[in-house]
């Protein structure tokens, strides 16, 4: 052989072209990233004779929507696809059908095109000029180009019609004679009920899926090892969903490939078997599969679907019932087959409460029929009263709230109908208790699902743009009925005010980190207004300023606060631009930064000023409230030494039942730890040891934040608020991890139970196995109840352990609070909220 | 439990009643005794047995103390309100006792349960004084604490820590050289730190992450560590072997310079004085573990301080109480 690796010139290019390609002329092309400036740039293209305008490239976004930032916080481009450009055209709402069909792409992932079901063909050109690029495209991975004519399976173009078709339908025949099996043979999981994309696909385009099947079958084996997930991989078209999922989705990087040709297959780590690799078992794999290929073995049952569906008005819902619904279109079959006590169909009478202002919740209602009242009042007591003592349990304290039954909603203000589609979203989709009381108003029917539910139906573009419109609007008339400026006003100016910024207001998310704007930048440039004032609707925003050279945090703002006013009122003459600096009138002297997710609602500068200029009552205010910043900003004022920094690093602010342990009273006996391993069965939730700050210890014990991290995609809503403060988590929780990688503070582990199960699976032998599944500091409210104190505290014989709020202790520790001072003070901190 | 300054404020009712009582009891005692024209009443006479009796149903209360703590999750009232109520009762008793016994020591079994009561009183307020001051000094004096269970195993983290560190600045052995050239890798070779370690950061060593929560960082120490071993540091790995590493797995039961900050400061300056540059900031790390392992050994000196006294106070209650039966059953059965 000779010294050459190269047998032929023709190889040698190859190789020496690299990355490079060849376009339709033979000219060599290679492919350019999108850049930002390709986000204002329109492509115009034709798809089956309609034609679309869609922008040149668009933000990377995660699963869910939101967009992902690199190190350095800008966005990432990401050219638009042909099949987006589709979308875009034909999928207006959910249920709408896109006339390319998918099987190896979902909207939720990065594209692979393995597969090639999604083919379209595709002309260049005008007139003489128009001419097809002879290959067709797969249009989940080729980027959308101006003056495209692009041809689907549903053109009007008969002979591009039928060469989509034909290509189609041979990709489809193939893959299912190697992949659809009869289903006797397929995996046992599999009922007659399952839904395979591969099945629907060939009943789609009319495929025979027999038409190559040979006579003896590759058997490229079963994974049974599993006691949630059965893997039949005779059923794996190798589409790289289930890789996507666990490497893109929930970045647990556990599922890749193995082998060469007929016996490549899916592989858990180096192709260990599934109980036995890394896999954590979160079933995202699973519902991302389009075939049988990975099926879950029994549906996930809660104890809330249990007890609801034992009562009359609560019936259970069939996944087929679901997939028929358009919002429930783009959801995975199989998600909802095992997610299908998620759902529960209530049949509502007139007078019927579907949920209250003030309690936490963990579900939303869909509206199926009737008429619904929303009505605002004063928020009902919470359930955190506090503890009862000996003496309260016997004078009737913390028995059952009085107004549980109570008929007093407050003023109705809006009539809600199945047009308006959904109600609770806000309580699922930000964490925050409800806003209002909803009741029904005749006999209707509702779905009322769980966050889980809701959170899968967010990665369907379609309807994530339906949740999130009705999300905002209600999110700004929320916000603009508790607007805290607005409380010395009367009830008219009040009326006027909330009607003048009605259409005059946005929502904006901000990311945590992001700064919302710097120290020093102008408001105004030219005449135009640059710079906005902003509300805090949810999360906490840092304000920081420098001042030769060093950085000091001068506060944090939370919810019903707002931020930005000082330089616009600076801009208007003669209000409190002579306590300005000249040069900063008109300029931001100090800079925001979101500590978390933040949801502000702004107003434009121009809006603003107009708001104060017309209403004097307000200016006054503002006027009042910028010289008090003003005044306690100068350095000469400045308290030295409150510790800010130290807080807002650790993340306190966001806490709200932290467990605090006085080191000077503490004499480490560790009965704190002991009581909460005695009160929950040997497994302790709480470790003495943590961050310090000031003479006191944060212990690592849930936090139960405003904003839990955690909550954020559980795939079977095993971890939530339950009416209350603590978060709690249910037995059916299947230890995916999720949530204690969620927790930044480590305040979720992860414990090893013993569950009696048919074990080898399908065995038909009971055996005990260890079942990992988390753990957090519930407030000991599932064991002693919530009128009672929590077990660490209750059980401290050193009065050193206490519950409370981040911004409790910041007050404590900035001496403006004594924790032993008076008994009022002791209580509060005592308790557990 | 705190009782003194600002914490005085959590006990002002209990030391209240603790004045009434005793000033009600000494008022009924005296009264008594000035009414019925007697010098001192015994524990037989009417007010002294009276005083008895509550002594000694205080004392039972006082002993039910140790099964609260043991049934923790049961709900019988907060451990902090039995805690004050076991110390001013617990005080409380003194008086009572006193006056009971009439101010005379009695017959022997009265004696030993009188002394057995000084005893348990006095360990008790012992074991009070500690908890005034010492949680403060381990405050101030150990910023290093860590749970008292797990000083041995952070401290082992530690010593490994420093030990990678050592190999990394000094190379292997000459011995292990000479062994690796001829035969399978040492035991100590194996041990060297690897590359793909997660607590490498960019050829640095993560040493003593302390306080760390998860994500949220707490007081970390960055070492970089030498690519190639530093030259001339065979003496700091003798050192290393003989002083340091000792003293890093026992602490002060093994009698070191390094046992007390400033001959440890001394040492590890002359140790500066002979070494490369390069090796210093890994003398920095070091030197902090030695200040750890400082800490820890304080830390369990003050815990020591803090709960050795229960190891009295619990048997001789016991032992009180048990007395204290055998006393009135011979006191009611011969009376």
């Amino acid at each position: 052989m000779a010294d050459n690796a190269y047998e032929d010139a023709t190889a040698q290019l190859w190789e020496a072209e690299g990355l490079f390609s060849r376009d339709v002329d033979g000219q060599l092309i290679r492919v350019v990233s999108a850049t930002e400036q390709d986000y204002v740039k329109d492509v115009t293209l034709t798809i089956d004779g309609q034609t679309v305008t869609v922008k040149k490239a668009v933000p990377t976004t995660d699963s869910q929507g939101n967009v992902i930032t690199d190190q350095e916080g800008k966005t990432i481009p990401r050219s638009t696809t042909i099949y987006d450009a589709a979308a875009k055209l034909f999928v207006r709402k959910p249920g709408d059908v896109n006339p390319i069909p998918i099987l190896c792409h979902q909207e939720h992932m990065n594209p692979a095109g393995v597969c090639r079901i999604c083919v379209v063909e595709v002309f260049r050109g005008t007139g003489d000029k128009r001419r097809s690029g002879g290959k067709l495209l797969p249009s989940c991975a080729h980027r959308a180009e101006p003056g495209m004519e692009v041809h689907t399976l549903a053109s009007t173009d008969d002979k591009s019609r039928k060469r989509v078709q034909s290509c189609v339908k041979v990709l489809t025949e193939l893959l299912a004679s190697d992949h659809l099996r009869p289903k006797e043979n397929t995996a046992p999981a599999r009922d007659k009920d399952t839904q395979n994309e591969l099945e629907a696909l060939v009943e789609r385009v009319g495929a025979n899926p027999t038409r190559f099947t040979s006579g003896s079958p590759v058997d490229r084996g079963r994974d049974n090892s599993s006691i949630l997930i059965s893997v039949d991989h005779n059923s794996c078209i190798l589409c790289n969903r289930c890789i996507r999922a666990c490497d893109e989705i929930k970045k647990n990087f556990v599922v890749g490939r193995a082998g060469k040709g007929y016996t490549a297959k899916i592989a858990f780590d180096l192709d260990d078997p599934m109980e036995e690799s890394s896999c954590v078992s979160c079933g995202e794999c699973m519902v991302s599969c389009p075939t049988d290929a990975l099926t879950f073995r029994r549906p996930v049952v809660s104890d809330w679907w249990t007890e609801l569906v034992a009562k009359p008005e609560y019936t259970a819902v069939s996944p087929e019932e679901l997939k028929k619904m358009p919002l429930f279109a783009g959801v995975s079959y199989k998600f909802l087959q095992w997610n299908s006590a998620s759902v529960v169909r209530r049949k509502t009478k007139k007078g019927d409460v579907l949920c209250r202002q003030g309690d936490y919740g963990a579900t939303a209602f869909i509206l199926n029929a009737g008429e619904f009242g929303v009505y605002i009042g004063t928020p009902r007591k919470s359930a955190d009263e506090g503890p009862v003592g000996f003496f309260g349990r016997l004078f009737g304290r913390g028995a059952k709230r009085a107004d549980d039954n109570s008929t007093d909603y407050g003023t109705q203000v809006s009539t809600r109908t199945p047009e308006h589609l959904i109600l609770g979203e806000m309580t699922c989709m930000s964490d925050v208790p409800r806003t209002a009381t909803v009741v029904a108003m005749n006999d209707g029917e509702v779905l009322e699902i769980r966050r889980n539910v809701l959170y899968v139906l967010q990665r369907n573009p379609a309807a994530r743009k339906l949740l999130d419109t009705v999300y905002k609007e209600r999110a700004l008339q929320d916000h603009l009925r508790t607007i805290s400026f607005f409380q010395d006003l009367s009830r008219e100016e009040r009326h006027d005010c909330v009607e003048f910024l009605r259409d005059k207001v946005t929502l904006l998310r901000v990311d945590p980190g992001q700064n919302i704007f710097r120290q020093g930048e102008a408001v105004v440039q030219g005449d135009e207004f640059v710079g906005h004032f902003y509300m805090v609707r949810l999360g906490y925003v840092k304000i920081t300023q420098t001042l030769h050279g060093t950085e000091r945090v001068l506060d944090y703002i939370g919810p019903n606060r707002h931020f930005g006013e000082i330089a616009l009122l600076s801009k208007i003459p003669n209000l409190i631009d002579q306590h300005v600096p000249e040069s900063l009138v008109a300029r931001r002297t100090a800079t925001c930064t979101a500590l978390d997710d933040v949801e502000l609602v702004r107003i434009r500068g121009e809006h603003f000023s107009e708001l104060i200029l017309r209403f004097e009552k307000l200016r006054n205010k503002f006027v009042q409230i910028c010289k008090s910043h003003l005044d306690q900003n100068k350095p000469v004022n400045r308290e030295m030494g409150l510790p800010l920094g130290g807080f807002l690093d650790q993340g306190l602010f966001n806490a709200q039942t932290l467990l605090v342990m006085d080191l000077e009273s503490c004499t480490r006996c560790d009965e704190c730890t002991r009581a909460c391993s005695d009160t929950h069965g040997g497994i302790v939730r709480l470790i003495r040891e943590g961050q310090r700050i000031d003479k006191f210890l944060v212990a690592s014990s849930c936090r139960s934040c405003q904003d839990p991290y955690c909550l954020v995609g559980c795939p079977v809503d095993s971890i939530h608020r339950k009416g209350s403060l603590e978060i709690v988590i249910e037995d059916h929780c299947i230890g995916c991890g999720q949530c204690a990688k969620n927790c930044p503070y480590g305040n979720i582990n992860m414990h090893g139970f013993d569950v009696v199960r048919e074990y080898p699976p399908d065995s038909g032998c009971q055996k005990a196995v260890i079942q990992q599944k988390a753990t957090t500091c519930d407030l000991c409210r599932q064991v002693v109840g919530s009128s009672q104190e929590v077990s660490c505290v209750y059980s401290c014989p050193h009065n050193a352990a206490f519950r409370m709020s981040g911004s409790e202790l910041l007050k404590i520790v900035s001496g403006k609070a004594d924790l032993h001072a008076d008994k009022s003070t002791r209580q509060f901190l005592s308790h557990p909220v | 439990m705190l009782i003194l300054r600002k914490h005085f404020a959590v006990h002002r009712k209990w030391f209240a009643m603790f004045l009434a009582i005793t000033a009600a009891a000494v008022f009924g005692y005296f009264y008594w005794a000035h009414a019925h024209a007697t010098r001192l009443p015994g524990g037989s006479s009417p007010p002294g047995l009276i005083l008895g009796i509550l002594g000694g149903a205080i004392i039972i209360f006082e002993c039910l103390l140790w099964p609260r703590r043991m049934l923790r999750s049961w709900r019988w009232g907060s451990a902090r309100l039995w805690m004050k109520a076991h110390i001013w009762f617990g005080l409380l008793t003194v008086p009572l006792i006193l006056l009971h016994s009439g101010f005379m020591w009695g017959g022997w079994l009265s004696t030993i349960l009188a002394l057995l009561f000084a005893m348990v009183i006095a360990s008790g307020i012992f074991g009070l004084v500690m908890q005034q001051f010492l949680p403060r000094r381990m405050l101030i004096d150990t910023p290093l604490e860590t749970i008292y269970s797990q000083i041995e195993q952070t401290m082992q983290m530690a010593l490994a820590d420093a030990r990678n560190l050592v190999l990394a600045t000094c190379g292997l052995p000459k011995e292990s050289l000479e062994a690796s050239a001829h035969s399978q890798p040492s035991k100590e070779s194996r041990s060297l730190p690897s590359k793909s370690s997660d607590r490498r950061e960019g050829g640095r060593v993560v040493v003593g992450a302390i306080r760390q929560a998860e994500l949220i960082p707490g007081q970390l120490l960055r070492v970089p560590v030498p690519q190639v071993p530093v030259p001339n540091c065979e003496v700091l790995r003798q050192k290393f072997n003989a002083t340091i590493q000792p003293f890093l797995e026992r602490g002060r039961r093994f009698r070191s310079p390094l046992s007390n900050r400033t001959r440890s400061a001394e040492f590890f300056r002359q140790l500066r004085a002979v070494l490369d540059p390069e090796a210093h900031s890994i003398l920095e790390a070091i030197e902090e573990c030695c200040e750890q392992r400082r800490q820890f050994d304080l830390q369990t000196r003050l815990h020591w301080w803090l709960h050795s006294w229960l190891w009295i106070h619990l048997p001789l209650s016991m032992a009180l109480l048990v007395l204290m039966f055998v006393h009135a059953y011979v006191a009611l059965k011969y009376w």
